[in-house]
């Protein structure tokens, strides 16, 4: 395995070879960055945290209750 | 044949200067392509420098009884302008081609063996029921990344659009840059999302009234606008 590789294109690949090895199929791919990014866009500018107040519930969701957002 | 309507969520996000790009891109890329006015406010043609005097359009046409695609105009070889024309407001109500948009699915299979592109400029945002009843091959929703697109978005069955165009963005505007990451996320599975970058080159263009690939062909916008094209031909050959 090369050290430091950060190509995007290798990291779904990653992904697939990680659910084979689990037999998780279901497992998908999440990108943290964009989640902490998203959540933190929708905290910055109060409207936009109202129009998305479904998104910004889940979100909270799955990090007071990781077991469960997990599952679903 | 495809025809395509760009459809704004809000009136003012430069639909018709976005549409005349997207014409010049494409007959760049060897297509053969008719814009269609289909705004009273008669402003396509000027970006391909039709005469601000030429007041004759498929409207006018249509008014005085003669052929509705009897002024088309051919701007450049195999881009062709059909312009609204200059009409008395009061009588927009006898027009069949504006009051009732179902009149154009014929008029576009009559069109359809000159061209390999139909372009529709259209008059009104998505609210309208003249927009909603306008029906082509390709759907392109046109935004910007800020709140009222945001919340006129949220409004919108985003299944009914073949694409999200986010048009005039500025990636030094922390909020443009919010509002699409938001976007992304909302809508990665269900509406594949094209930008264009902000770019003074647009105004420019049609200060001399050209699209804006033929006046700075190299510019920021320019790309994003060929980019915009052939990801359309690759639907067309899809």
């Amino acid at each position: 395995m090369k050290a430091g590789n950060a190509d995007p294109s290798d990291r779904s690949d990653d992904i697939a070879q990680l659910r084979r090895y689990l037999a998780m199929p279901a497992l998908s791919y999440q990108d943290i960055s964009m989640m902490v990014g998203v959540q933190q866009a929708l905290q910055r500018w109060p409207l936009l945290g109202e129009s998305c107040m479904a998104r910004l519930q889940e979100a909270t969701l799955a990090r007071t209750e990781p077991s469960k957002a997990v599952q679903s | 044949m495809i025809s395509l309507a760009l459809h704004g969520l809000r009136g003012g996000l430069g639909r018709t200067a976005l549409l005349a790009a997207l014409g010049y891109a494409l007959r760049e890329l060897g297509e053969r392509v008719l814009l269609v006015d289909m705004s009273p406010d008669n402003l396509l043609g000027l970006h391909f420098n039709l005469a601000l005097e030429q007041r004759d359009g498929w409207a006018c046409a249509e008014l005085q009884g003669r052929p509705y695609d009897e002024p088309l105009y051919e701007v450049l070889e195999g881009l062709c302008v059909m312009p609204f024309g200059e009409v008395d407001p009061h009588r927009l109500g006898e027009l069949k081609g504006y009051q009732q948009p179902e009149v154009w699915r014929a008029r576009q299979a009559e069109l359809a063996m000159h061209f390999d592109w139909l372009l529709f400029d259209l008059a009104h945002p998505v609210a309208a029921r003249a927009t909603q009843g306008f029906v082509t091959d390709m759907r392109v929703l046109v935004a910007e990344a800020e709140m009222t697109s945001h919340i006129l978005l949220g409004r919108q069955q985003v299944e009914r659009y073949d694409m999200l165009l986010v048009n005039r963005f500025d990636p030094a505007s922390s909020l443009q840059s919010d509002v699409l990451m938001v976007w992304r996320d909302l809508f990665r599975k269900r509406l594949p999302m094209q930008l264009v970058h902000r770019d003074e080159a647009f105004v420019e263009a049609f200060a001399c009234k050209a699209p804006v690939g033929h006046y700075a062909p190299h510019c920021l916008a320019s790309r994003d606008v060929q980019s915009l094209a052939v990801r359309c031909l690759a639907r067309r050959e899809a």
